[in-house]
């Protein structure tokens, strides 16, 4: 699904290069749940940001669903996250000014779906995440973990193929994590969709199948 | 879609109330004016599209070319013109002819009444759309001595029966037999008649002596309007081709009138007469197209200002908004999806606006109705569903207008927005574009300021103007027709009554006379303004002898020989001094020698528009068409009343007709007033569109600056300094706009006060004050605003972080 090659991302100033991302060589499959791991300042959310075509990689090739990424223009990039790509955020990220039922239909809108079927996408999954009672709030209404729910069924409201989520539950306290993180896992195992995430914690990694260490801006193999 | 997008525009609005009623507000005031012109437009354009093939229907108008290298446009043309064009040339399908020397008074079943109206040839029910109620169109308009009346003029003469057949007496011209009454007619037109003669009387009226030999008279372009069907397909350009042949091949032989060197004709189409340019001896009475195209570039200007607040605080609120942007995007929205959303936003602050414009447009209503010329244009602005729909789309319009700028930049931010903090986005906030809208805003307002300045003094200047005779507490009666011989006797035996002079018009006003002049049988003729007077004139206008005497006894009627001219006159035509000048001959016209009796001080007889030209006070009773009556001081209403008593007791047919001397003088700067209340008005909108624009900016400067403000102050900056540094930028830009609209106003203050030969000085006493005025409000919202921030408690500015 994904595959990175010799992914560099740098910043030149004078003669001076500094080093985010160093030969990022990577392959990530259909249906994985990958955790990428590493210290502060390794380009963990970096590496992120390109898979989630938000950056662009300084030099390198990217493929996404066999297609190069590096080609893509805007209007490309936001057909890619309407119709395969997902993102969750540490800081959750929700549009204040809407309801939590209108920040879920707004993805739908763009994706030009019919009025009753969402209704209906967005009724499952207030229903699946037990928020039904909370649809006409506002966010500032709700707690940091309903919140991050919210995110959540933002980003599985189109049908992603492919999740990305940059500490998900970096503002949650423990008990709220696991339950996103478990979330996670029942979403990868059950429905087969692709989730990579970027996390400081260990106990988070367990919940996926494979660990991507980076340190320094290279993959720690 | 749209309808979220509508539920979030309204949220958003809700959300910033401040911004909301600054736009909202704004807009209101300008579209009330804008609809106002809407629909002046709307109904300027409804003139004459009911008639048939009125694509290829045109109008002949003369541009009579003057020995001087001027021009005058003129919609009238000789009377031959149309018929030997349409005998000459097939492509001219068809031809009918307006003459105007068809005015008259009626009498008919016992009533007299005035009748306005046009002699016209059978082919009027070919050319044109109107219908006839009763009678036969084919018919109606041949035979000789035949008139056809609008249907209200019928119901007039005729309540409770039919006109038709009926005869009417009308004074000076003769008998006409009623063949038709027209229906109302099916649209606005700029056909001005109540009656229509038939042209075939037209001989017998010349032969008879009631109307001046025009039938074949190439020289008067005056009296007749000439209107032309073109067959179809036939060219515009070959029918001003052969126009230009007939007239070469006829003037060659003719003596033109004085003044004129070249006649040239051309065409305008029907459909382009309302609104059209401005033409002397135009028929109808409507709005001139420059009118409608000043009043739209004022609202225009307008518009744009509160647009600009729109522009102005939307982008200022950009970098708040980013991270919603980033958010949405990164959520699969394109940018044109998010472009639709922002530009949704505008447009429904501008629909919101449209209904608070409509009813202020309510309010300004009246006051538009009451300007002169609103009057002057039978103009009734009303509202149909056509004009609802004009509303809805000029409203959606502004909206895209108004939110075009932020929306395309704001829908710039890259998703990457969502993972940056607040303030290290790079949006680019368009300060500058921001700081130009500004200053335009002010450099516009500022420049009103001046103009109204500048009209107001001169105004006043005119209105004070001393012209040098006299106008106190004289009244002027009309004499219409009536032999002044007769009223005057009876009128000077009333006790209120100090003095009576007759005169052809009055002085002071737009009303013009001339004819021409020579001193001496073999020098080039040169027009010269005249006005017929008796011996009383002088000494009751109070004007000064400086040679010569006045006028003896009043000459028997056609037999003038005398004349008085004034000082300018004797210069001009070297005729010495003022007493070398008396009893020197002077020919007037073609036939009549006049002996110079008197030679008068100069005094502008003319509104300060016109410079001091030589002028003429002839002494011929034929041309008397008024009595000017000095009051005695004290109660005038009593003698005008006693004044009226002797009117109605000798002139029982007719109404007296009066008014006071300084009155009508006031009336010549009607149109002046008019364009000082319009530009005021508009001036006063822009300012408070301009000071709200300002006062939604300086209070955000100070919100987003609070913290930097609390800061300040702990390290202990005065209240004083903080002002200074939040409203410095704003200074500047205040300044920069004073320095722009000084020269603006400058050039078209002096473009306005050139049509007057008496104006004011134009200097920096006329500027300065208005533009302190703008400037002390400017100051003022932006001090509330910076004071208000840096009276804040730093410690509520501080705390949150």
């Amino acid at each position: 699904m994904i595959e990175l090659k010799d992914i560099e991302r740098y910043f030149q100033t004078g003669s001076l290069k500094t080093y985010v991302l160093r030969y990022v060589t990577a392959k990530i499959l259909e249906g994985e749940f990958v955790s990428i791991m590493g210290p502060s300042g390794a380009g963990k959310s970096t590496l992120l940001n390109i898979i989630g075509m938000l950056e662009e990689p300084t030099a390198g090739e990217y493929w996404f669903l066999g297609e190069g990424v590096h080609k893509f223009n805007e209007r490309r990039r936001a057909e890619m996250y309407r119709e395969y790509i997902g993102f969750v955020f540490q800081a959750y990220h929700l549009i204040d000014d809407l309801t939590v039922y209108e920040n879920l239909e707004a993805p739908l809108i763009y994706k030009k779906v019919p009025s009753a079927e969402r209704k209906s996408r967005i009724a499952d999954l207030l229903d699946r995440f037990n928020i039904v009672a909370k649809k006409d709030l506002f966010p500032n209404q709700l707690s940091g973990g309903q919140q991050q729910l919210v995110g959540i069924a933002r980003a599985l409201i189109g049908r992603p193929k492919l999740i990305l989520a940059d500490e998900p539950t970096g503002n949650l306290q423990s008990q709220q994590a696991e339950e996103i993180m478990s979330i996670f896992q029942q979403l990868n195992k059950e429905e087969g969709v692709t989730i990579i995430q970027v996390t400081h914690s260990e106990e988070n990694a367990g919940y996926g199948n494979r660990i991507l260490n980076l340190k320094d801006g290279k993959i720690d193999a | 879609m749209i309808t979220n997008y509508f539920k979030l525009a309204l949220r958003n609005l809700a959300k910033h109330r401040l911004f909301s009623a600054i736009n909202i507000f704004g807009l209101s005031l300008s579209m009330s004016v804008c609809l106002l012109i809407l629909m002046l437009l709307q109904e300027a354009y409804r003139y004459d599209n009911f008639h048939p093939d009125s694509d290829r229907v045109y109008r002949i108008n003369t541009e009579a070319i003057r020995k001087n290298g001027g021009s005058e446009s003129y919609a009238s043309t000789p009377y031959p013109l149309a018929s030997v064009l349409k005998q000459r040339y097939s492509q001219v399908e068809n031809s009918c002819r307006f003459m105007r020397s068809f005015n008259s008074e009626a009498s008919c079943s016992g009533k007299i009444l005035p009748v306005q109206g046009l002699l016209t040839e059978p082919s009027f029910f070919q050319m044109f759309g109107f219908q006839l109620l009763e009678g036969n169109a084919a018919t109606a308009l041949k035979e000789p001595f035949s008139i056809v009346l609008t249907q209200k003029l019928a119901d007039k003469f005729f309540p409770r029966e039919s006109a038709l057949g009926k005869t009417m007496e009308l004074r000076g011209i003769g008998a006409f037999q009623v063949t038709g009454i027209l229906a109302d007619f099916p649209g606005k037109t700029h056909f001005e008649f109540e009656a229509l003669g038939s042209a075939s009387s037209i001989p017998a009226m010349e032969a008879s002596g009631t109307l001046s030999k025009l039938s074949d008279d190439w020289t008067d372009y005056y009296q007749t309007y000439s209107f032309i069907k073109l067959a179809k397909g036939a060219s515009w350009g070959q029918t001003e081709s052969d126009l230009a042949a007939v007239s070469s091949s006829m003037y060659s032989k003719l003596t033109l009138e004085s003044r004129d060197a070249d006649y040239r004709f051309y065409l305008q189409p029907l459909e382009k007469i309302t609104p059209g340019p401005i033409l002397s001896n135009s028929m109808g009475r409507a709005l001139p197209a420059m009118l409608l195209w000043f009043l739209t570039a004022l609202g225009a200007i307008i518009m744009l200002s509160a647009c600009f607040n729109y522009t102005n605080l939307t982008l200022s609120r950009a970098l708040s908004r980013a991270k919603e942007i980033g958010v949405r995007k990164v959520i699969g929205a394109s940018r044109q999806q998010v472009i639709g959303q922002l530009l949704t936003e505008g447009v429904l602050t501008s629909l919101i606006a449209l209904g608070g414009g409509w009813l202020l447009m309510k309010l300004v209503q009246p006051g538009f109705n009451s300007l002169s010329f609103a009057a002057f244009t039978d103009l009734s602005v009303k509202a149909d569903a056509m004009t609802a729909l004009w509303f809805l789309g000029f409203a959606v319009v502004i909206g895209i207008i108004a939110g075009l700028l932020p929306a395309l930049t704001m829908s710039r931010v890259s998703p990457t927005a969502v993972l940056r903090k607040l303030e290290s986005i790079k949006l680019f906030k368009r300060v500058g574009l921001r700081k130009v809208l500004l200053v335009s805003q002010f450099t516009v307002s500022l420049v009103f300021i001046i103009l109204v300045t500048v009209i107001a003094r001169q105004i006043g200047f005119v209105m004070s103007l001393d012209y040098g005779f006299n106008t106190s507490r004289i009244l002027n009666i009309k004499l219409q027709g009536v032999d002044p011989e007769k009223l005057i006797p009876a009128f000077a035996a009333l006790p209120g009554v100090e003095n009576i002079s007759a005169a052809s018009h009055n002085m002071g006003t737009f009303e013009d006379s001339s004819d021409d002049v020579r001193c001496s049988p073999n020098a080039e003729p040169e027009a010269v303004r005249d006005y017929s007077v008796d011996r009383h004139f002088a000494d009751n206008m109070g004007l000064t002898f400086i040679a010569g005497e006045n006028f003896p006894e009043n000459p028997p009627h056609g037999k003038e020989s005398f004349l008085i001219v004034n000082e300018r006159f004797v210069e001009k035509y070297n005729l010495g001094t003022p007493a070398e000048a008396i009893g020197k001959r002077i020919l007037i016209g073609d036939s009549t020698s006049v002996i110079l009796r008197g030679v008068i001080k100069d005094f502008l007889y003319k509104p300060a528009n016109y410079a001091l030209e030589p002028l003429m006070l002839r002494n011929d009773p034929d041309y008397w068409r008024l009595l000017n009556i000095k009051l005695a001081a004290g109660n005038p209403a009593s003698t005008i009343a006693a004044l009226q008593g002797v009117w109605s007791e000798l002139v029982p047919e007719r109404e007296m007709v009066s008014e006071f001397y300084e009155e009508t003088i006031e009336e010549n700067y009607a149109n002046l007033n008019d364009i000082l209340i319009i530009i005021s008005f508009f001036g006063f909108l822009g300012i408070v569109i301009a000071a709200m624009g300002l006062l939604g900016m300086a209070t955000y400067t100070v919100e987003t600056r609070t913290k930097e403000i609390g800061v300040r102050k702990v390290m202990g900056a005065s209240i004083l300094d903080l002002v200074l540094l939040l409203s410095r930028s704003f200074l500047w830009l205040l300044g920069i706009a004073a320095v722009l609209a000084i020269p603006i106003g400058w050039f078209l203050g002096t473009q306005m006060l050139n049509i007057f030969a008496h104006r004011i000085e134009l200097g920096l006493g006329v500027i300065l004050p208005g533009i302190l005025l703008l400037l002390l409000v400017a100051v003022l919202t932006i001090g509330t605003q910076t004071l208000r921030g840096a009276l804040g408690n730093p410690v509520t500015a501080l705390r949150d972080d």
